[in-house]
């Protein structure tokens, strides 16, 4: 039990209450596209029907890589990237490194190849700096339109990161206030919803769901205000500090200082046989490889891997380029193991819940569905109290229009993805289809009345998501039996997801309660 | 979990008039937030090193949420804010100065 003065407490129901008011609806779109953004990879194998191969990055791909080097201009031989899309295509980018004059920023410019990995044929190429090349493809639409909406709610650099990391400290201050001014932390872990009154029913429940996700809450706050400021802040004030502004030295003390340069051109040794070795060490295929300084005789290639059976992080070897020889585990920064290392390791596992494959994802999702519940809640409990007040009943009404508007919107944009997938710039529907479909929302939001509302949008939500499967199959999306026959199981999964999501949906438009409510407060309803 | 933090005073904290409440937004809001940003740069100046030679640049980075926190809820807890925001200020200054220090030294560089 935690004792506070009352004018302590008072101090932090306030700060709990307003942080909410101020950024929760912000912060519930935030967090409710990171619950989606778990399963950004199932997503994007979902979107194109599956992958091509189940191992992209297992298949032998040296003779098709010594082909396409070939095919470059030779300044942009100097770095090259590796991994696989959504879709089971190598992604392969040949590039150099050069001020963008559009940023003022040295960066990666190069060429972009999607290639099949059983024939080797370019399936599509794109010529530009990183931040315009990467996730272009059209197969990549979806899944980055999502990632980008809960990384910077699409804002321009750095303003969408500052946004992103002020609400991760808005959720921190939430959690934190929240377990100070919960006086029995362990009974409200076991609080049952009173049935005297629908004010003290939804705050029962808005205090389950808070306790048990608290931890939860923290660590993602935590960690997503990491991600958000350290790159877009923190990096370049301790590159002040400590380098004189020079980041490019704080970035390669941090990953440790490349090898001394020796540009005697010498031939590159078998990439296959190097991955063939790190996947034996690592106890996974490769994730990510990047070769740095190709064809040179100070060629070094470092292969990425996911987190192996039983461990919480995933490694990196590193090989000499010209030789072929495995030159150990890389530390993902400096070049010994510490303590930095470890902590800054557990940063993305504790983020995106990858750790425990599927499972652990699936947790993290509905533990973030679970904070999703918390935030709309709570906001309906400090507008259920000024019940009164005509000020905050027209917030009352957005409030049930972004809860439900925000996946309605994500489903829209998942349709339009599936209506122009191969046939047009899925980029522009996907983030078309998601405008489109907020603005339907805030005017059903405001023709509808209030009593009317929560049904309506929920029989809209519930109905876009059980037609999701069927866009999909019907636009020449990959049907059931064949996904299945190609270990495209992830498909049918996802398909199946969609139509459970869409019945719940549909049960709570008919009045059946079968989940919680996402109801505004309706006059005379407290207690 | 028995944390006993009960405030022991003999007048109203925040006293008498807004002025203290103001002074805590003030406090709470911008100053802690330019305190942590200091803190954090100011951090790779005397954090250990560590066998890898990283760790004063890594742990400012993953501190940084958390030294805000810290110092947020310190400027909303302490009876007295103006003794709370004198402290932050105070911190804010001390990490401040090698902070410019070094923009001094990269702006002569960038003169020459």
């Amino acid at each position: 039990m935690i004792k506070l003065s009352q004018e302590r407490t008072r101090r932090l129901i306030a700060v709990h209450g307003w942080s909410a008011v101020v950024c929760g609806l912000f912060l519930y779109v935030v967090v409710l596209t990171g619950a989606v953004a778990v399963l950004v990879h199932e997503i994007g194998a979902w979107s194109v029907g599956g992958s091509k191969v189940a191992e992209p990055m297992a298949v032998p791909m040296d003779a098709t890589l010594r082909t396409l080097a070939q095919q470059v201009p030779e300044a942009q031989r100097e770095d090259v990237s590796l991994f696989a899309n959504a879709a089971g295509e190598l992604v392969v980018f040949f590039h150099t490194h050069q001020l963008n004059p559009a940023t003022g920023n040295m960066e990666d410019f190069g060429t972009l190849m999607d290639v099949d990995p059983r024939s080797g044929e370019v399936l599509r190429s794109r010529e530009g700096y990183g931040g315009e090349v990467f996730n272009a493809g059209p197969g990549d639409a979806l899944d980055r339109f999502i990632v980008d909406l809960h990384v910077n709610l699409h804002l321009p650099d750095p303003w969408g990161l500052y946004a992103t990391g002020i609400l991760g400290l808005v959720m921190l201050v939430a959690a934190i206030s929240g377990l100070l001014i919960h006086r029995h932390l362990i009974k409200d872990a076991f609080v049952a919803p009173r049935p005297s009154g629908a004010l003290l029913q939804k705050k029962d429940r808005h205090v389950l769901a808070g306790t048990w996700g608290l931890v939860f809450g923290f660590v993602l706050a935590f960690t997503g205000s990491f991600f958000s400021f350290a790159t877009a802040l923190g990096l370049p004030l301790v590159a002040i500090t400590a380098f004189g502004g020079d980041q490019v030295a704080a970035i390669e003390t941090l990953v440790g200082a490349p090898a001394a340069s020796d540009d005697t051109p010498a031939p590159m040794a078998n990439l296959d046989a190097m991955h063939e070795r790190s996947a034996r060490e690592a106890g996974s295929v490769p994730l990510f490889t990047s070769v740095a300084h190709w064809g040179r005789a100070d060629s070094q290639v470092l292969v990425f891997h996911s987190p192996a059976e039983g461990q919480l992080t995933g490694t990196s070897n590193l090989f000499d380029g010209a030789s072929g020889e495995f030159l150990g585990v890389k530390p993902s920064l400096g070049t010994v193991p510490s303590a930095g290392t470890v902590a800054f390791d557990l940063m993305g596992p504790l983020h995106f819940g990858n750790f425990a494959g599927l499972l652990s994802k699936i947790v993290w999702v509905c533990l973030g569905l679970a904070m999703c519940y918390v935030t709309i809640t709570g906001l309906q409990l400090w507008l259920q109290r000024r019940e009164h007040d005509p000020l905050w009943q027209r917030l009352a009404g957005s409030v049930e229009v972004v809860a439900y508007g925000t996946p309605i919107a994500l489903a829209g944009a998942a349709h339009a993805f599936f209506l122009s997938y191969g046939r047009a710039d899925t980029h522009l529907w996907v983030a078309s289809g998601f405008i489109g479909f907020s603005i339907l929302s805030i005017l059903v939001g405001l023709v509808l009345p209030r009593a009317a509302l929560h049904r309506t949008l929920a029989g809209c939500l519930g109905a876009l998501l059980v037609l999701l499967p069927l866009t999909r199959m019907l636009l020449g999306g990959t049907p059931w039996a064949a996904a299945l026959a190609t270990g495209n199981g992830v498909v049918v999964a996802m398909d199946m997801v969609m139509v459970l999501s869409g019945v719940i949906c549909a049960r709570v438009a008919a009045g059946l309660r079968w989940m919680p409510r996402f109801a505004a407060p309706l006059p005379g309803a407290a207690t | 979990m028995s944390v006993d933090t009960t405030e022991k005073t003999t007048h109203p904290p925040d006293g008498p008039g807004r002025g203290p409440l103001i002074a805590r937004w003030i406090v709470a809001g911008p100053l802690v937030l330019i305190a942590s940003i200091l803190v954090m740069a100011g951090m790779t100046v005397w954090f250990p090193e560590g066998a890898a030679g990283i760790n004063h640049l890594a742990f400012p980075l993953l501190l940084f949420p958390a030294i805000w926190a810290l110092l947020f809820f310190y400027a909303l807890l302490d009876a007295r804010p103006w003794r709370a925001g004198a402290v932050i200020l105070a911190l804010a200054v001390a990490n401040g100065i090698p902070v410019v220090s070094a923009l001094q030294t990269m702006m002569q560089g960038g003169a020459q």
